[in-house]
C-alpha cells in the first residue's frame, strides 16, 4: 500500500467514525427530547417550594 | 484530527481509531451484563416507571460501565499487551492512543452520571459514580496488581448495576436490592477464578496476583467450590423475599443443582488432569457461570410479569 492510498484509507476510516458519532448525537437528541416531554407530562410533581403556600403543598388538600 | 495528523499516522504506519475500536475500548460483554442486571431490577422494584425513563436511564448505565472499561483499560495498557486473550484490545494493539482511552473514560463517566441523576434521581447518580469510581480506582488501580482477594472486593463494582437499577425505579435501597448485589458478589469470584485456572500463563507473564498463581490451583478450586456454596442460600432467601415468586424458586433449585454439579467436578479434578484436556471442565464452567446468572435474573422478572399478571403473590398466597 502506497503512502496515498494509506492516507486515502485512513481518511475513509475517520469519516466512518465521524458518520457513527454524528448518528449518536442525533440519538441523544431524541432522547433528551423524549425524556423532557415525560417529565413535563407530570407536571405536577415538578411543583417546588416557591415560598408562597398554596393549597397543592398541604397534604390534606391532596 | 487534521490532514497532517493523518499523514502522520501514515508514515508511522499507524492506523486511526475507528468506531469499532472504541466500541471495544467500552467492554460491551461487561456493559451488557450491567445492562441486563440492572434493567431486571427496574422491572421487578415497586414504583411506577416510565418505559423512556427507564430505557433513558438503562442507555447511561450502559455508558458508564463502558466508561469504567475504558479507563481500566488505559490503566492497565501494559498488562493488556502482555496478555494474549487482552493484547488484541485497542490501546495495546496501538489503533487507540493511551491518553484518549483516558479522556473517552473521563468524560463519558461525567456525562452518565450527570445525565442519570437528571432523567432518574440523584441517588441513581451517585451509585453510579461509585461504581464507576470503585471498579477503576479501588479494583483496578488499587487491587488488581496488588492482592489475591483482588476479584473478591473488586467483584463489588460488578454487583451493583442492579441496585442502581432499584434506585432508578423506586428511588431507595432496600434490603431486596443488596440481594441481589449479594448474588453477583458471590457468583464473580467461581466464575473468575475458573477463567484464571486456564489462563494462568497469562497472568503470571502479566504479573497480576491472580489466587491460583498465589496460592496454587488446588487453593483455587477449594475457594470456588466454597464461594459456591454460600451462593446457594442467596438464591433461596431471595425466592421467599418479596421479588422471588415460582419461576425464579424453580430457576434456583435447577440452576443451582447443575451449578454445584460444575463446581464439584471442577473441584474434583488435578490440574495436570486438566491439562491434559486443555480445561474442558472449567471452561465450560465459566460459560454455564453466565447462563447461570442470566436465568437466575430472567426468572427474577418472568416472576414479576407473573404477579403483574395474576395479582398473586405465589409464594406468600397474598394479594398484591
Amino acid at each position: 500500500m502506497t503512502r496515498d492510498q494509506e492516507t486515502s484509507h485512513l481518511h475513509m476510516r475517520r469519516a466512518k467514525r465521524n458518520i457513527a458519532v454524528g448518528w449518536i448525537l442525533a440519538a441523544f437528541v431524541v432522547v433528551v427530547f423524549a425524556v423532557t416531554v415525560v417529565k413535563l407530562a407530570d407536571g405536577q410533581a415538578m411543583q417546588a417550594f416557591d415560598h408562597s403556600l398554596r393549597p397543592s403543598l398541604l397534604e390534606s388538600a391532596q | 484530527m487534521t490532514d497532517k495528523s493523518l499523514q502522520s499516522a501514515a508514515l508511522q504506519n499507524r492506523t486511526i481509531a475507528g468506531f469499532d475500536d472504541i466500541m471495544v475500548l467500552l467492554k460491551p460483554r461487561v456493559m451488557s451484563l450491567a445492562v441486563f442486571t440492572s434493567a431486571v431490577a427496574m422491572v421487578i422494584a415497586p414504583g411506577p416507571l416510565h418505559p423512556v425513563i427507564a430505557l433513558a436511564s438503562i442507555l447511561y448505565i450502559a455508558i458508564g460501565a463502558g466508561a469504567a472499561g475504558a479507563l481500566n483499560m488505559w490503566w492497565d495498557c501494559d498488562i493488556d499487551y502482555q496478555m494474549r486473550r487482552t493484547r488484541s484490545r485497542p490501546v495495546p494493539g496501538k489503533r487507540l492512543d493511551r491518553q484518549d482511552a483516558f479522556q473517552i473514560g473521563m468524560w463519558l463517566s461525567g456525562f452518565s452520571v450527570v445525565m442519570l441523576a437528571l432523567t432518574a434521581n440523584l441517588l441513581a447518580g451517585l451509585l453510579l459514580a461509585l461504581t464507576i469510581f470503585y471498579y477503576v480506582v479501588v479494583y483496578t488501580i488499587f487491587l488488581k496488581r496488588r492482592t489475591s482477594q483482588n476479584i473478591v472486593i473488586g467483584g463489588a463494582a460488578g454487583a451493583l448495576p442492579p441496585v442502581i437499577g432499584w434506585a432508578v425505579s423506586a428511588g431507595s435501597m432496600p434490603l431486596e436490592a443488596w440481594l441481589l448485589f449479594l448474588i453477583i458478589f458471590l457468583w464473580t469470584p467461581p466464575h473468575f477464578w475458573a477463567l484464571a485456572l486456564y489462563s494462568a500463563d497469562d497472568y503470571r507473564r502479566a504479573g497480576v496476583p491472580v489466587l491460583n498463581i498465589t496460592h496454587g490451583d488446588r487453593a483455587t478450586r477449594r475457594q470456588i467450590l466454597l464461594y459456591s456454596l454460600s451462593l446457594a442460600p442467596v438464591s433461596a432467601v431471595i425466592a421467599v423475599s418479596s421479588v422471588g415468586g415460582p419461576v425464579f424458586a424453580v430457576a434456583a433449585i435447577v440452576m443451582n443443582g447443575e451449578f454445584l454439579r460444575r463446581v464439584w467436578l471442577l473441584w474434583r479434578r488435578e490440574q495436570e488432569v486438566a491439562k491434559t484436556d486443555r480445561f474442558l471442565v472449567e471452561r465450560k464452567f465459566f460459560r454455564f457461570s453466565l447462563f447461570y446468572l442470566f436465568v437466575l435474573f430472567l426468572a427474577l422478572a418472568a416472576d414479576k410479569v407473573l404477579l403483574m399478571a395474576t395479582g398473586i403473590h405465589f409464594l406468600t398466597s397474598g394479594s398484591i
